[in-house]
């Protein structure tokens, strides 16, 4: 059975997140594991039993790292979806939209770039809004609207 | 353990957090006491749970530091929470209530 450092160190290798959100999980779990080898000790196993109790009823870093990640990834995925959005938007507003109007006749008014840039500087309130992890929404959004702009 | 009690993990660890703010270890031992051991589950799949809840807005975490020993992350239910705590509840008093009608030992409904 891996001592307390080795377990945690394992279970790090596994995440593949950013380095705060790691570090916090990894606090959280040091804790826990501290406290529940702290009650085995209580109850008269040695030190090393007692955490070698405390991390087997806490289960294998594989599966807890796997579950953690889903947490995560999940979360990242839908701020790059809420990040595409906005862009999207924009330039559906621009190359589809705003021709069919042109063509109908009924819009007057001037396509670009007044209308296009308004519109997206009102979409990025979508991914600060939408994302509990804005970090990640903006730095999408930022990505997307590069490939925008250059596709302009 | 089955799918079934894996399935109530959330309604349980949101009843719990409704009475008192907890911590990840606290929350283990408070199922396995108060279920004498019928709710019995690798510990470190409750922090997954935590984290998802906590990005759903069912809870919210908070570091407190204790004297002895390491820093704690406390759990309290958010209004969402309890939102989400009534319906699933209600859900599986149904479920229950549902089952035992069926398997012919309906008990009568606790009176008010």
């Amino acid at each position: 059975m891996p001592s307390l450092e080795e377990y945690l160190s394992h279970l790090a290798r596994q995440l593949y997140l950013d380095r705060p959100t790691k570090e916090k999980i990894l606090q959280e779990i040091r804790s826990h594991l501290v406290e529940s080898a702290g009650d085995f000790h209580g109850k008269g196993y040695s030190p090393e039993e007692s955490m070698a109790l405390a991390i087997a009823r806490f289960g294998e870093a594989e599966k807890v790292a796997k579950m953690m990640r889903q947490v995560y990834v999940e979360s990242a995925n839908q701020a790059v979806l809420a990040a595409l959005l906005p862009v999207a938007l924009t330039m559906a507003f621009k190359w589809v939209i705003l021709p069919f109007l042109e063509r109908l006749g009924s819009w007057q008014g001037n396509s670009t770039p007044a209308i296009t840039i308004s519109l997206a500087l009102l979409a990025l309130l979508i991914p600060g809004l939408t994302m509990r992890r804005w970090r990640y929404g903006y730095a999408a959004w930022a990505f997307f609207s590069l490939i925008a702009i250059a596709q302009m | 353990m089955t799918d079934l009690r894996r399935g109530s993990t959330k309604v349980l660890v949101l009843s719990l957090l409704a009475q008192e703010p907890m911590y990840g270890y606290q929350i283990a031992k408070e199922l396995e006491r108060r279920s004498e051991g019928y709710f019995d589950f690798k510990e470190g799949t409750l922090y997954p749970l935590l984290h998802r809840m906590e990005k759903e807005g069912l809870v919210k975490g908070a570091w407190q530091v204790v004297e002895k020993g390491p820093s704690r992350k406390y759990y309290h239910i958010t209004e969402e929470g309890e939102r989400i705590l009534e319906k699933s509840a209600a859900e599986w008093a149904t479920f229950s209530q549902r089952l035992l009608k069926i398997l012919g030992q309906e008990t009568e409904p606790a009176s008010t």
